[in-house]
């Protein structure tokens, strides 16, 4: 197989702190944090304040359109459980991370208009504060709903992934033909 | 059924259970003879493996992190070798009872004879110890067939395909989307699109079911035993034996020898960590071209002061990954290349090392989805680099991509060079206390030059198919490496070479070693079938020096 992946497109993804935070984390833990918020429909490691401004980013990294988006796939759930349970380490980042924007949006980043924050965004997003949220957005909406985000699979219906997972030729349009299909 | 020799003296305790290790161990028991295989991970089951991409992918649920067992890589021998954190370790294999065999993609290629001779082919190349196999493909042979049958493999002989004895054992998998445009695109080229050969079965074979085209194979578990590893096979196959215990979460930290250098068992620590002394006629190291030389540098004795079976300083050097580079096409219609196995063609136009391009180097192409299949992944990493990297039309490239894309991989030789190795960490060390693993890598220039002439043609191929869009990854030094060889390389002359034709250390007569350690040159990018074929080879002759009294044993 080509070698397992391509840690520089990580490391691009993630400003390189990632890394670091989720080292070791055991995510099974995460889930049981998910699991608790589904019955409690409150966040277990981040204030509201904190959530409301990550939610907001999370929505403008994946913003709602026509289609769902970060904010309809529930991510700020999956990143408050990864926090709560696995990635305690990350929280002073997020915390300092969100009050400086905070700060530059004059108080409240989520309460700016949709081009304001697009605004303050385009201007630290090279950093790793960013890089970490932009990370945990599209896991929080493309992985499993189990971990507390892509919620009734909204992030692979964006995709259009399906949730079978048994497949039978053809495949995709281009081998269409090329099976020995019967007539029908 | 499974026999309790812990406090035996088995004729062969094997260590680890993956491609090597479980070949090995099926075919010492079905002779008769006592094994115990000492395997590190958890014997997970067809049941156990998921597609929670979390978990498998960022939370490297195969390593060793639970054990606080993190390696450590540097580039070069100069710098400071670091751990990791959320990404694949730099020697990146799969812990768990069949070992790789557990999650890879199933691609099962033969070498070539050139493979074998390439040093007298083009002689000395400047900073590597490129060298001859002791033995050709015509000695291999028989043996690549026997593990083609054995293991179970789908394909169809390509046109310019080495000499085989039988044809393969089952016909190919259903061509992909990837696999037609692949065709079309190579064609226009001039090149020979052939069927990817695959240990994945595509019909019923010997028990186990067809594939089921989930799509979840590179780096995951088969959920139906599909996919051809030895935890479906082998493993199974030894046990029924009722001549092979098969003793998992077993952490082997030496092999014990005497005095007059003869290996007496091995000692690991259980799951509670306490440590245990496995006795056995005979030791047979199986545990990847990384974890191998780590284990023989762990177990160092004043007579053996540079690690064990390492009089010619060898172990863990030569280490090679393959070099690989990616380009990527988005395409108008549906690919839905996330479905079914990763590869269905591929094409060996470029196999042959060329002089006249000025850089030593062979290699191939394939038609894949890569990464692009697992929706985090591709989220991160699957639309061109040159887009945006969130906001509303991000967004839309991400619907607008997913099923339209595939990547054409390039992959390659690797140079052997005395400076990319596999060593012992002076600073680090796992819950059992033992030094991490090292690895310092930095591909040999002429590694890069053929991705670099390859990688563009992967352009061009997708280009010929007919992709709206292509992009390529940048190539670099690899930080990782899913084929683990060369680091105890087998060859005739114990001053150059760690075993010899058979597999057996020159300097412990009862010690073999056989796994991609063992091979002298990289090929052209997938080793497996290579490794299996060896061990089948290196099997035999271990019963039959059995048989004989041929085996140096303390007991």
């Amino acid at each position: 197989m080509v070698t397992g992946m391509d840690r520089r497109t990580l490391l691009r993804a993630g400003g390189g702190l990632v890394a670091t935070l989720l080292a070791g984390h055991n995510l099974s833990a995460i889930a049981r944090a998910a699991a608790v918020q589904r019955e409690t429909q409150q966040y277990t490691a981040l204030t509201p304040g904190l959530a409301a401004t990550l939610d907001a980013m999370a929505a403008r990294i994946l913003p709602t359109t026509d289609t769902p988006g970060a904010r309809e796939a529930g991510a700020i759930w999956f990143i408050d459980a990864a926090i709560a349970r696995d990635l305690p380490t990350a929280l002073p980042l997020l915390q300092q991370g969100a009050a400086e924007l905070d700060t530059a949006a004059g108080g409240n980043f989520a309460q700016a208009s949709e081009a304001e924050q697009d605004r303050l965004l385009a201007q630290i997003d090279n950093g790793d504060f960013f890089g970490l949220v932009h990370f945990l957005t599209l896991a929080g909406t493309f992985t499993l709903p189990e971990y507390g985000g892509n919620r009734d699979h909204v992030g692979w219906q964006l995709l259009g992934l399906s949730t079978q997972h048994h497949w039978s030729p053809p495949f995709g349009d281009y081998d269409r033909g090329h099976h020995g299909e019967a007539d029908s | 059924m499974m026999p309790d020799y812990r406090n035996e003296i088995v004729d062969f305790v094997i260590v680890g259970s993956g491609a090597a290790g479980g070949v090995i161990a099926r075919e010492l028991a079905q002779a008769g003879l006592k094994v115990v295989v000492l395997e590190q991970g958890p014997w997970r089951k067809a049941q156990d493996f998921t597609h929670d991409e979390w978990s498998v992918m960022f939370q490297q649920e195969f390593s060793g992190r639970d054990v606080g067992d993190y390696q450590t890589f540097r580039h070069r021998e100069n710098e400071t070798a670091e751990p990791r954190g959320l990404e694949p370790e730099p020697a990146y294999y799969a812990r768990g009872v069949g070992g790789s065999t557990a999650h890879f993609s199933g691609n099962y290629w033969r070498l070539r004879p050139v493979d074998f001779k390439e040093h007298s082919l083009v002689g000395d190349i400047p900073d590597a110890t490129l060298a001859d196999w002791p033995i050709s493909y015509d000695e291999l042979e028989p043996w690549y067939t026997r593990a083609e049958w054995e293991i179970g493999v789908s394909g169809a002989p390509g046109p310019n395909d080495p000499h085989r004895s039988r044809p393969f054992p089952l016909p190919p998998m259903p061509v992909k989307s990837s696999g037609v445009l692949f065709e079309k695109g190579t064609k226009a080229l001039g090149l020979t699109p052939q069927v990817a050969p695959v240990a994945i079965l595509s019909q019923p074979y010997r028990g186990r079911p067809a594939c089921i085209n989930c799509g979840w194979c590179i780096g995951f578990g088969c959920e139906v035993n599909a996919k051809s590893s030895t935890l479906a096979t082998m493993i199974p196959e030894a046990l029924a034996t009722g001549n092979c215990e098969l003793r998992p979460l077993s952490t082997v930290s030496r092999i014990e020898v005497d005095d007059k250098d003869r290996a007496k068992g091995v000692a690991y620590f259980d799951a509670d960590g306490n440590e245990h002394l496995q006795r056995a006629r005979s030791v047979v190291v199986a545990a990847n071209g990384a974890e191998t030389p780590r284990l023989l540098l762990m177990s160092a004795t004043d007579r053996h002061p540079d690690g064990l079976a390492n009089s010619s300083g060898m172990v863990g050097r030569n280490l090679m990954f393959n070099a690989h580079s990616v380009a990527y096409g988005k395409f108008e219609h549906l690919l839905n290349d996330y479905k079914s196995i990763q590869c269905t063609r591929i094409a060996l136009d470029y196999y042959d090392s060329d002089e006249k391009r000025g850089f030593f180097g062979g290699g191939a192409f394939d038609a894949r989805p890569y990464l692009n299949g697992y929706p985090v992944l591709y989220a991160l990493q699957g639309v061109p680099t040159d887009g945006p990297r969130w906001g509303a039309e991000y967004k839309d490239m991400l619907s607008d991509y997913f099923l339209r894309n595939m990547a054409v991989t390039t992959a390659a030789t690797s140079l052997p060079m005395l400076r990319n190795n596999v060593t012992l960490d002076p600073e680090h060390r796992d819950a059992f206390g033992r030094p991490a693993m090292r690895v310092t890598y930095a591909d040999h220039p002429d590694d890069l030059s053929m991705s670099r002439f390859l990688q563009p043609k992967a352009v061009e191929i997708l280009e010929a198919a007919g992709a709206q869009k292509t992009w390529a990854s940048e190539i670099g030094e690899e930080v990782v490496g899913a084929h683990l060889l060369g680091t105890c390389r087998m060859g005739d002359d114990p001053a150059t070479s760690v075993v010899d034709k058979w597999h057996r250390s020159h300097d412990i007569n009862n010690l073999f070693i056989c796994d991609g350690s063992s091979m002298v040159t990289s090929g052209r990018g997938q080793p497996t079938l290579t490794i299996q074929a060896l061990a089948f080879r290196a099997a035999d002759n271990m019963i039959r020096a059995a048989r004989s009294n041929t085996i140096a044993s303390v007991w």
